[in-house]
């Protein structure tokens, strides 16, 4: 059915009422704080579409929350040698997913990974971290594991054809608590195709807000989508 | 003249300089130097693996036997 658009003195019928307001409506604002003036005492059940991040959200007595398993926060074009994306992480979600696509690099490298708050990395030594990784067929450890500071994540060879990729679970890095990392990821590092799977606990009970990715050498090129998992 | 490192914040490219290049430099560093160590490691590892086979293949045993170890 057609959006209708009713006119001054129009009969507004049973039918009307049914179709339109009792099974179309979502209320559509630019963003939270438009959503806010028009909404000042929401009620369970309200659903909203946010115009901004192009996304709903429903209220659920106590807060707006999405109505997806895994919420999409953030998608970056990145094009640097180190990346660092702020604000993602916030009481909405305690876990995350993070994907890494990378298209390009021009150098080889092995991409790291630092949390992030108030504009400052955490650069200490409190990065834990063990791995596997299968190149060109042999198992051995993975690039870069033991205590150190930061995560690292996937190989990646210069050139524009080959790429890598990486997905990582994130755990609790919002709650002041140490947060943890699992990911599996493939790449190239030297002539060889490599699969990885690593996982990491950053040991500080600090509450983060962001992350950086930083390549051991040279730029990369590709994206970072950062998505909340939905806590019940 | 040295490669130009840049940095991106969210959107926002610019060249690194200061505190933040020291920071990328220095961890550039410290990851060659961990790899480099774990590759020396490896390939330490990999030779006394070589010279224990050549003396077991010494005292007699088969290929065959020294896979069964």
């Amino acid at each position: 059915m057609s959006r209708k658009v009713f006119t001054a003195d129009e009969v507004l019928t049973a039918e009307d009422v049914n179709s339109l307001l009792m099974d179309q409506t979502v209320m559509s604002f630019a963003g939270t704080a438009a959503r806010g003036s028009a909404i000042p005492t929401p009620v369970t059940g309200m659903t909203t579409y946010l115009e901004d991040i192009k996304d709903l959200r429903i209220f659920d007595g106590s807060a707006y929350s999405s109505p997806y398993g895994l919420t999409h926060i953030n998608t970056t074009t990145i094009n640097a040698t180190s990346v660092s994306i702020n604000d993602v992480f916030s009481s909405a979600y305690d876990d995350y997913r993070i994907l890494l696509n990378l298209t390009l690099a021009n150098n080889d490298n092995l991409l790291t990974m630092r949390l992030r708050v108030g504009g400052v990395d955490a650069s200490g030594s409190n990065y834990d971290q063990q791995g596997i990784e299968v190149l060109a067929g042999t198992i051995a450890n993975a690039q870069g594991v033991g205590t150190g500071t930061s995560f690292s994540l996937v190989n990646q060879i210069a050139g524009s054809t080959v790429g890598a990729v990486y997905n990582m679970d994130l755990f609790r890095p919002f709650l002041a608590q140490p947060t943890f990392q699992s990911g599996i990821g493939f790449g190239y590092r030297g002539g060889g195709q490599g699969h990885v799977t690593r996982g990491g606990r950053h040991t500080l009970a600090t509450s983060y807000t962001g992350f950086t990715l930083i390549s051991s050498a040279g730029l990369i090129q590709g994206t970072v989508s950062v998505y909340g998992y939905r806590k019940a | 003249m040295a490669e130009k490192v840049y940095i991106q914040i969210d959107n926002e490219i610019s060249e690194a300089k200061g505190k933040d290049l020291e920071a990328i430099l220095a961890l550039q560093s410290e990851i060659q130097q961990k790899l480099a160590q774990e590759e020396s490691e490896k390939e330490a590892k990999a030779s006394a693996r070589q010279s224990a086979l050549a003396k077991l293949a010494a005292i007699g045993l088969t290929e065959a036997e020294i896979q069964a170890l």
